[in-house]
């Protein structure tokens, strides 16, 4: 064992080696909150200095999720407290995906699936169901490179069987 | 679930356009969490996609059904809310091999036709052991013929699984002897209800031996006893109804006096009893009139409360004199110039909402925000700037906020730069320690934000 132990406590990291190569130093608490990485070193056996690699995320996306979970991390706590705390987290998943196009999100979604980010996929999940709530089928069609299975006929049919479903669409947006 | 993995490209040489167009295949687990974040409008509109899509579509675990989504636009009433109905009864198939839901919410016009298919989702939910039913009748406010769904009280015959229950707009009738048994349910909101009997609801309450949180908004006529001690969280608001809480663990009590547009003010103490709540926490009241000694001895009624409200109200005889041990935060909405009769002692006060609508005397002011002087975080909100810009005289007195830390301002109106800037100049005079100041105003129509540190 290191002499370190013996000394003033010193901020714990966790390493994580990305898909292209690269290494991402997080604190420990951050790094908690990716499930996968949590399961990884347990309770106890796995130490933590070893560093974890996740083959399946670009560091693009990792970047990304590590700065929702710190920012998150800090503003959950203050939400448990006041009324003033829970309209700025509120306001912080509102505004933190705005930028993002659609595209983007997906890639998102995948990275934070597999390290199992549950709050940032919540937010994401809604995000992109938000943007195609209200839209019309062709654009969300497009949007996701989806394949109609359905006949024109069988199409027809549905369509006017949930008519009421297909009223009040917004116009297709310029672009995403 | 080795296609979780794959990462999405851009396919840069299609003839199309070729922003956002995916060419792997979405994986049915993300389709399933995306879906279960849509209204059922929107499942079902996603159900049309392909058939991959249809059947992820048509495992969704909550049903979420409003007749005016989206449909503002509309002309031909009519033909929507036939429309509508035919949708309703076409969902009822298309989810009907699921076998469990967790939430079922349907928002919908009455109109007097619809009877047998309302009657139809509310089985339909309550078979597939929902969790959650909301159902909620928009009232029309031109209509001079409101006709009001009615609801008899066998339909919620099979509630074993439920745990929130909220009913909005519709008349309740009881037509068995038999008290409905809802043995899971925690959450019972109210809106708009009425029972045919005068002891409906009571008789409604005892079948709910679990029920922690009772939300009451806009009943009338009701004798309404709560006890036991399940109940935590009460809400009546803009109710005429006599009122006694006897629930021993009662922690939290919302409370709002007038009913609908008139400002009918209801006396506490003819109409409502809650003197014997001990465990009371956090005390909120609008628009509510107090007599006179009502907050007198507030430590000994309720010795652990942590948060006050008082919104619009006032004490017959003008005073409010607050002192509370426990008390760390507390909100206040003046109401006819109140500030001056108001009296604060509370000790491990650490944050305060303080709204204040029309100027009044400085002096006052000063004396009135002494009272928060224990205080760490103030949030104050107030019509116009002027409010709180202390003239120069009255700032060679001592700060009334000298161990402030944090303060937020919300103005409600315009603010000229040149207002700005003098009510920078008096909140530092009001608060010299602070660290922290932030201020919210309107600008051109528009919020703006300041953040600034002092």
């Amino acid at each position: 064992m290191s002499t370190e132990e013996d000394t003033v406590q010193e901020k714990k990291t966790i390493s994580l080696k990305t898909s292209d190569d690269e290494v991402f130093e997080l604190e420990e608490n951050v790094a908690m909150e990716f499930g996968t990485v949590k399961a990884f070193f347990g309770d106890d056996g796995v130490p933590r200095d070893m560093m974890m690699p996740i083959p399946n995320v670009h560091s693009k996306e990792l970047t990304r999720i590590i700065d929702f979970c710190t920012k998150h991390l800090d503003l959950k706590p203050k939400a448990e407290l006041d009324e003033a705390g829970k309209k700025e987290l509120r306001k912080f998943y509102k505004e933190y995906m705005k930028e993002d196009t659609t595209e983007r999100i997906m890639e998102l979604i995948l990275a934070a699936d597999y390290l199992n980010v549950n709050d940032f996929l919540d937010l994401l999940n809604q995000t992109v169901a938000d943007r195609i709530s209200n839209k019309s089928v062709e654009y969300v069609r497009k949007l996701f490179g989806i394949e109609s299975d359905y006949t024109p006929e069988e199409e027809e049919a549905l369509r006017e069987q949930y008519a009421w479903a297909f009223e009040g669409v917004d116009e297709d947006p310029a672009e995403d | 679930m080795a296609n979780r993995n794959k990462r999405f490209k851009k396919e840069e040489d299609q003839s199309q356009n070729t922003r956002g167009v995916y060419t792997s295949h979405l994986p049915e687990l993300v389709i399933n969490r995306i879906v279960s974040h849509l209204s059922t409008k929107n499942v079902v509109k996603a159900s049309i996609l392909s058939k991959e899509w249809a059947s992820v579509c048509s495992s969704v675990l909550v049903l979420d059904i409003d007749e005016d989504e989206g449909n503002e636009q509309r002309d031909d009433h009519k033909k929507q809310r036939r429309e509508f109905r035919k949708f309703l009864t076409s969902c009822l198939k298309i989810f009907e091999k699921q076998k469990y839901l967790e939430k079922f919410r349907l928002r919908m016009r009455y109109l007097g036709a619809a009877d047998s298919t309302i009657y139809k989702s509310v089985s339909f939910a309550l078979e597939r052991n929902v969790k959650e039913l909301d159902i909620c009748f928009k009232r029309e406010i031109k209509g001079t013929n409101c006709k009001y769904f009615c609801l008899h009280q066998t339909a919620l015959n099979n509630a074993k699984s439920l745990i929130i229950l909220k009913l909005e707009n519709l008349n309740m009738k009881e037509d068995s002897i038999d008290i409905i048994s809802f043995p899971s349910l925690k959450t019972m909101s109210l809106k708009g209800v009425r029972f045919n009997t005068s002891t409906g609801f009571s008789r409604l309450y005892s079948g709910c031996p679990s029920i922690e949180c009772l939300s009451l908004t806009l009943c009338h006529g009701w004798n309404v006893r709560l006890s036991g001690s399940r109940l935590k969280h009460l809400e009546i608001m803009s109710c005429e109804i006599k009122l006694r809480v006897e629930a021993t663990n009662l922690e939290s009590f919302k409370f709002r006096g007038d009913r609908g547009f008139r400002r009918h003010i209801i006396d506490m103490h003819k109409s409502f009893y809650i003197a014997s709540c001990q465990t009371l926490r956090s005390l909120e009241f609008s628009h509510t009139h107090f007599p006179i000694e009502w907050f007198k001895g507030l430590d000994s009624r309720f010795p652990y409360l942590e948060r006050l409200v008082l919104d619009t109200c006032f004490c017959h005889s003008g005073i409010i004199n607050i002192s509370s041990q426990n008390l760390k935060s507390l909100g206040f909405h003046e109401c006819g110039n109140n500030l001056f009769n108001f009296s604060l002692n509370a000790p491990n006060l650490s944050e305060a909402t303080i709204t204040i609508e029309q100027r009044s005397h400085y002096d006052r002011l000063r004396c009135f925000l002494g009272n928060f002087g224990s205080c760490k975080k103030i949030c104050l909100h107030v019509n116009e700037p002027e409010i709180c810009i202390f003239p120069e005289e009255m700032r060679k007195k001592s700060s009334p906020l000298p161990g402030l830390q944090c303060l937020a301002v919300d103005i409600e109106t315009v603010t000229t730069t040149a207002a700005h800037s003098a009510l920078m100049d008096s909140l530092r005079w009001m608060a010299p320690s602070l660290e922290f100041l932030s201020i919210n105003r309107k600008y051109h129509n528009s919020l703006q934000f300041v953040h600034s540190v002092v």
